[in-house]
């Protein structure tokens, strides 16, 4: 062990009697916002317009055909010719893969020796663990075939979302990692809440999207059970 | 430009007479402060949001040590390294070990407030390795060759105008001709900095918080900076403050919220990354190598001592944008890493109080500080008590003053007469709205940076004993 830890720890041991008195943990923590209408509709509702409030977009379909035909209006309005996706097994919209192949768009997926080739696409599709309706958020999380770059290197960002995987708030979110003791965040290098397309306000505060990560995010929800 | 505390007042009252930073701090400071109260008024009780999140910083500090080692075992058992330093050459050498081991020529480094403290691009540059600040404020900064003024807001003083003017002619973007247009500008920088990514051989990250239970470091940004800048790269190195630990991922999902709103008004950052370890091994992006460097430099020093709850901050910046002094000068004028009412208080503390003397007096200890912390630190108690342990550092002089001032306090007579005296001089030094500017003598001290009221012709006292026998006529009691 070395020299520097035992001295830091030694220090704030010896140090620890000052400090004010912390309170117990909370039986129950206050969440930070809460919705009226935890229905699947509600979580929906609120999730889409906290979303769109931060100039994100979603759209709703029933169904995978309707979720197929939605990826392609919305690559074809962007004008996307490449995608780097997911490992299709992690991106719940079976026949993804076929459908663009058929349009012509290239995908790929991130290895360790194609960064420039990443660079290239204009679009990034993949899924994510979870929503947060409360606050517009999706999480996503790292494992192979499930890389970073799909959700942060294209400036347009496509996510699959089942609407099961809609939840009220990140408390709820972080309740149900508990309920798993922790075991699927203990898994993962990496975990990412976003909220919103990537921004800026640091020029008098203008609002600016896209300074480095995507400045277009689009949800496609699909409705009802998987 | 060098850092020097000491020089506030001189400072200060140059940031008083620039015009051009009166705008932008009009602007970008009250908007903030706006935007804070409007966002925190919003949750289901900001009382109840700032105890809760108060605790969760408290009990962090409560469990210091054991939630340390707990850090270190979790991050180490995924394969990352953990290396303690006591100060910032310790840091700083850590880091450019780390650069030899590997090779690493070039980093991309993400906002961090703790490493402005460890001065450790100028380290890092002095011994060859080239670094690049990628969030867009820091970045400006980096190009002007300046410092940012503010913990969450670095470039708050700057006008677009300038910005553009910088960017024209250090960068060689096509000048505007109409309208500035802060897209363009934006636009123009995200290029610039895209293909700097994929030349860096690693990452620099701060940390926000560190949930022990995980030994997970959060680090939160808007524009994705952090993340991209460690998602290219084999390497990625976060620097953190041993001081920003907090027991579990509840007490994450509490402040990772009021920080924001407290922040920006945002109800979360765009990106709330979190980071458990290097990448897996068939992992297509991500970091080969992981390293958390667990900084002291000074916080031991002031914990479990009347300051300790200094430590709790999470440098959401609120109390900057709130405060009168901060408002009106900005965050330049303060000399120090740390601007504002907390930079106020932990400047002194983590830098010596003899290279701060000013600081705590820097405040009018109006509490808007205090109303606005997300964990309600009491700033204003504690910059009370720094100037109880400067009075060994004041003149002889200005001391027995304010001895003077204390012992006529408590002796009416003698307050009475003095207070006379004054009022009848006070005209021969007063201006024109009757606002005392240079007082004679070592009372001089005072007028230097401050207005004196005039003394009025009347006192309180008289005020009263004329008021109070006149009712007593008129009621007949």
């Amino acid at each position: 062990m070395s020299e520097a830890r035992e001295q830091i720890l030694g220090r704030l041991r010896d140090a620890r009697d000052g400090l004010p008195d912390a309170p117990a943990a909370p039986e129950r923590y206050q969440p930070v916002s809460v919705l009226d209408d935890e229905s699947a509709e509600g979580l929906l509702s609120r999730f889409r317009t906290e979303l769109e409030g931060l100039q994100g977009e979603v759209y709703v379909v029933p169904d995978e055909e309707a979720a197929l035909d939605q990826v392609l209006t919305l690559l074809a309005e962007s004008g996307a010719r490449h995608a780097l996706t997911w490992d299709w097994p992690h991106i719940p919209l079976p026949g993804l893969a076929h459908a663009l192949g058929e349009v012509g768009i290239d995908t790929l997926q991130a290895t360790p020796d194609n960064r420039e080739a990443c660079e290239a696409a204009e679009a990034g599709i993949s899924g994510a663990d979870a929503a947060i309706a409360a606050t517009g958020s999706l999480v996503v999380s790292t494992a192979p075939g499930m890389g970073r770059l799909a959700t942060l290197l294209p400036p347009q960002h496509i996510v699959l979302l089942r609407q099961e995987r809609l939840l009220p708030s990140l408390e709820a979110w972080v309740a149900q990692q508990r309920a798993d003791d922790l075991a699927h965040l203990g898994t993962r290098s990496n975990l990412c809440i976003i909220t919103g397309p990537s921004r800026t306000a640091d020029i008098e505060k203008n609002l600016v999207l896209g300074v480095h990560g995507p400045g277009r995010l689009q949800v496609v929800v699909v409705e009802g059970e998987s | 430009m060098a850092l020097d505390a000491n020089r506030f007042a001189e400072a200060a009252s140059r940031a008083l007479q620039d015009k051009q930073l009166k705008a932008a701090l009009d602007h970008n400071a009250r908007l903030a402060d706006a935007t804070r109260i409007k966002s925190m008024a919003a949750t289901t009780g900001a009382e109840t949001l700032r105890q809760q999140g108060r605790g969760a910083r408290l009990r962090g500090l409560a469990q210091l040590p054991e939630l340390l080692e707990q850090t270190e075992e979790q991050i180490t058992a995924r394969g990352g390294q953990v290396l303690w330093a006591r100060d910032a050459d310790e840091a700083n050498r850590q880091v450019l070990a780390i650069c030899q081991r590997h090779g690493l020529r070039f980093g991309v480094k993400s906002k961090s407030m703790v490493t402005e403290e460890l001065h450790l691009v100028p380290f890092l540059e002095k011994h060859g390795v080239r670094m690049l600040e990628t969030d867009l404020g820091e970045f400006v900064v980096q190009v002007d060759e300046s410092r940012p003024s503010h913990i969450v807001a670095p470039i708050m003083h700057m006008k677009k105008e300038g910005i553009h003017k910088l960017f024209v002619e250090k960068l060689g973007m096509e000048p505007m001709e109409d309208d500035i247009d802060p897209q363009v500008m934006t636009r123009f920088a995200r290029q610039y900095l895209r293909r700097r990514y994929f030349e860096a051989d690693f990452g620099i990250t701060g940390g926000n918080f560190i949930i022990a239970e995980t030994g997970t470091i959060a680090i939160t940004t808007n524009e994705g900076n952090a993340r991209l800048g460690t998602a290219l790269q084999p390497v990625h190195v976060a620097i953190v403050g041993i001081e920003k630990v907090i027991p579990t991922w509840e007490d994450y999902a509490t402040l990772v919220q009021t920080l924001a709103r407290s922040a920006t008004g945002q109800q979360l950052s765009v990106y709330s990354t979190l980071y458990n370890g290097p990448a897996l091994s068939e992992e297509g992006d991500g970091p080969q190598h992981y390293y958390v460097i667990l900084v002291d430099n000074g916080r031991s020093d002031i914990y479990g001592t009347q300051y300790s709850e200094a430590l709790a901050c999470i440098r959401c910046g609120a109390c900057l944008n709130t405060c009168p002094v901060y408002q009106n000068v900005g965050g330049h004028a303060y000399g120090a890493v740390y601007p504002g009412p907390i930079g106020s208080v932990i400047t002194p503390l983590l830098t010596g109080v003899e290279n701060a003397t000013p600081l705590p007096f820097a405040s009018s200890l109006c509490g808007a500080c205090k109303a606005a912390c997300p964990v309600d630190i009491n700033i204003p108690d504690m910059l009370l008590g720094l100037r109880h342990d400067l009075q060994e550092e004041q003149s002889p002089l200005w001391r027995l003053g304010m001895q003077a001032w204390s012992w006529s306090f408590s002796h009416p007579l003698l307050y009475e007469t003095g207070r006379k005296v004054s009022a009848a001089l006070s005209g021969a030094f007063s201006g024109e709205d009757g606002k005392l500017r240079s007082l004679p003598g070592p009372l001089g001290a005072w007028t230097e940076h401050r207005d004196f009221p005039p003394f009025p012709q009347e006192s309180f006292h008289d005020w009263w004993r004329r008021e109070r026998d006149g009712q007593s006529g008129q009621d007949g009691d």
